[in-house]
């Protein structure tokens, strides 16, 4: 397995990826990329986009449903799709700076991303997941 | 975890089981199954009776957890799950309505015989696909600001009804008559009123669809001729909901209501379960936003139906000698709704959790319109794309052993992954087309997720409920056009 990535798991009706990574950062990212592949986005690569959000504190799982939300909501609302993440600790939560493209098209609506089952675990120097999102 | 087999269930009957509260120590009420033993068993592959014992663990239930023959695994609740709670002790549960908020399905009729209109049945295929926008980021061509979308979800079908988007015919046949009370929009986040802006009179994509079909069987004559089906008869069927609307107001109680179930001292054995009691001020301001959402859908389905009957007219105006489209009935398969039930020997007022699951009054019932009260309300039970689709209607039973309730689809068996890994959309697409069914989808890989094998057998689903009692067939529809997203 390397460092970090992810992997499409089965779900009855709807879909779910297992996520894994060097620590809770790395994990939020490849979680993006994770969603991202999911919805089969055709990105726009010549327009670059730049945004700031904050994520309130909570527990890493969480943190990690607002995360992937604020993304859904940026993608639903304002067809942007983004790749790298700079993420800082302030006094209420995480302040993440993010930098994408616009999106051409989506093959596949997510709607939401849920707490099903939804547990952060630590392994072996790693951080591991498994997210279902609604669609 | 405890593991399950059939074997630890009570049988009441062929097509009723229970699993009792000592099966699982925190279990406050048992759970009642209404599905043959071999649907049980296809269900035993997935969560979904674990998830129905789990919902059997929130506070304030009457009765039982229910669920129905279409089970499969949701998110705290299964999908085909009926739960109802006492408003004074028991809790209110987004888990429990599920993220979209009233999908549901509408069914209108016509007297328009499929044999004479099947030489149009390409063009009315493309009319539909034209006049109704669907598939994945497809917006309306109504756009309304933020307060017009307010008072569109407290007003909800009736809206359309002032805009001339609806006949008085459609609100009294539509459940609750397309409006919640209570829907305040001051509960809904800014993030919800944005993404519901540019949704109303939209599809959708998934395993939302818009299907024409003809009635092919009918098992109930006089049924049949309240809801105005004729054997051999055109029918159009509309399976949407909420949309991101729903799916935003469903997201931020989940995530708000966590904080209410420490407040509150409530123990969950799953999360997504997330919780408030009823009388709580968070558990009223979720029903608050929960009736805007339950009036979007109905709205939205209102809207598509209008669009649909602009396609009718498009394409058979002066061809057949009545195109128009009546409806049978609207309803909705996810929503909480207080209603008055029979609990032991008095008649009371409860919160009724339905995910995955249909209203199903029995004849006689409050809030039937005139021509369903002596029958029964209209069930609508779609079957997965190219399969049949079913009319049913509640039944005394159904009022006294599943809160009212019955199934509200096929069920999947197989995971969208597997799907597509078996099925090619392009030869399902042949396959349909073959079988004399036109298709016009958004994408082939959405299709193959679609694939009937997919789903369980509808008809199972029908004999289960019909064989439990809590519904009666009343006609068979198979499709000749399917719009999918």
């Amino acid at each position: 397995m390397t460092a970090s990535g992810f992997k499409e798991v089965a779900h009855t009706a709807d879909l779910a990826i297992k996520v894994w990574a060097e620590d809770f950062s790395s994990l939020l990212t490849e979680s993006a990329r994770g969603m991202y592949a999911l919805m089969e986005i055709t990105e726009i690569r010549s327009h670059h986009e730049v945004t700031t959000f904050l994520i309130l504190d909570g527990s890493r799982e969480t943190i990690l449903v607002d995360f992937l939300n604020e993304l859904l909501f940026l993608v639903e609302e304002k067809m942007e799709k983004y790749e790298q993440f700079s993420i800082t600790r302030v006094d209420k939560g995480l302040e993440v700076t993010a930098q994408g493209v616009s999106i051409k098209s989506i093959q596949r609506e997510i709607k939401a991303v849920t707490f099903h089952n939804l547990a952060i675990t630590d392994a072996d120097e790693s951080v591991i997941t498994e997210i279902t999102f609604d669609i | 975890m405890t593991e399950i087999t059939i074997k630890q269930f009570d049988k009441i009957s062929d097509f009723e089981w229970e699993i009792p509260t000592d099966f699982r120590s925190d279990m406050r009420v048992p759970v009642r199954i209404f599905a043959s033993q071999s649907l049980i068993e296809d269900s035993m592959g997935d969560k979904s009776i674990d998830q129905a014992i789990n919902a059997s663990t929130l506070p304030g239930l009457v009765d039982a957890v229910m669920v129905m023959p279409d089970m499969h695994q949701g998110y705290g609740f299964p999908i085909g799950g009926v739960a109802a709670t006492d408003p004074q002790s028991g809790v209110i549960s987004p888990g429990g309505i599920g993220y979209d908020i009233n999908c549901g399905v509408r069914l209108l009729t016509s007297q328009i015989l499929a044999e004479e209109a099947k030489q149009w049945f390409t063009d009315l295929a493309t009319s539909i696909n034209q006049f109704c926008p669907s598939g994945v980021g497809v917006g309306s061509s109504l756009r309304l600001t933020k307060d017009e979308l307010a008072e569109a979800c407290v007003k909800g079908a009736s809206w359309a009804k002032a805009e001339g988007y609806a006949t008085a015919n459609d609100i009294e046949h539509t459940e609750e008559n397309g409006c919640l009370k209570g829907a305040d929009p001051g509960k809904l986040s800014e993030r919800a009123l944005s993404r519901g802006r540019t949704q109303l009179g939209t599809l959708g994509a998934g395993n939302h669809f818009i299907e024409v079909d003809i009635v092919a069987m009918i098992y109930n004559p006089t049924a049949a001729d309240a809801m105005g089906l004729i054997e051999g008869g055109l029918v159009v069927q509309i399976h949407t909901g909420s949309r991101g609307f729903g799916h935003q107001i469903c997201t931020d109680y989940v995530r708000r209501l966590q904080g209410a179930v420490g407040k509150y001292g409530i123990i969950l054995p799953d999360k997504q379960l997330v919780c408030a009691p009823i009388n709580s001020p968070e558990g009223q301001d979720y029903l608050g936003a929960m009736r805007c959402g339950a009036n979007f859908a109905f709205l939205n389905r209102q809207l598509l139906a209008n669009k649909v009957r602009q396609a009718f007219e498009a394409v058979l105006a002066g061809k057949v000698s009545d195109w128009h489209l009546t409806q049978v009935y609207d309803l909705a398969h996810n929503i909480g709704k207080f209603e008055k039930h029979r609990v032991g020997n008095e008649d009371k007022v409860v919160c009724v959790h339905r995910k995955g699951a249909t209203r199903a009054f029995g004849p006689f019932s409050e809030g039937l319109p005139e021509k369903y009260a002596q029958i029964g309300q209209p069930v609508l039970v779609p079957g997965s794309m190219g399969t049949a689709s079913w009319v049913l209607i509640g039944t005394e039973t159904s009022m006294k052993r599943s809160f009212g309730s019955s199934c509200h689809g096929a069920g999947r068996v197989m995971s969208r992954s597997q799907a597509k890994r078996e099925v090619w959309g392009e030869d399902l697409l042949k396959r349909l087309e073959k079988a004399g069914i036109e298709i016009r989808a958004g994408s082939m890989p959405g299709l193959a997720e679609e694939a009937p094998e997919a789903y369980k057998n509808v008809d199972r689903v029908v004999e289960s409920v019909v064989g439990a009692g809590i519904a009666r067939k009343v006609a068979q529809l198979h499709p000749l056009i399917v719009i999918k997203g």
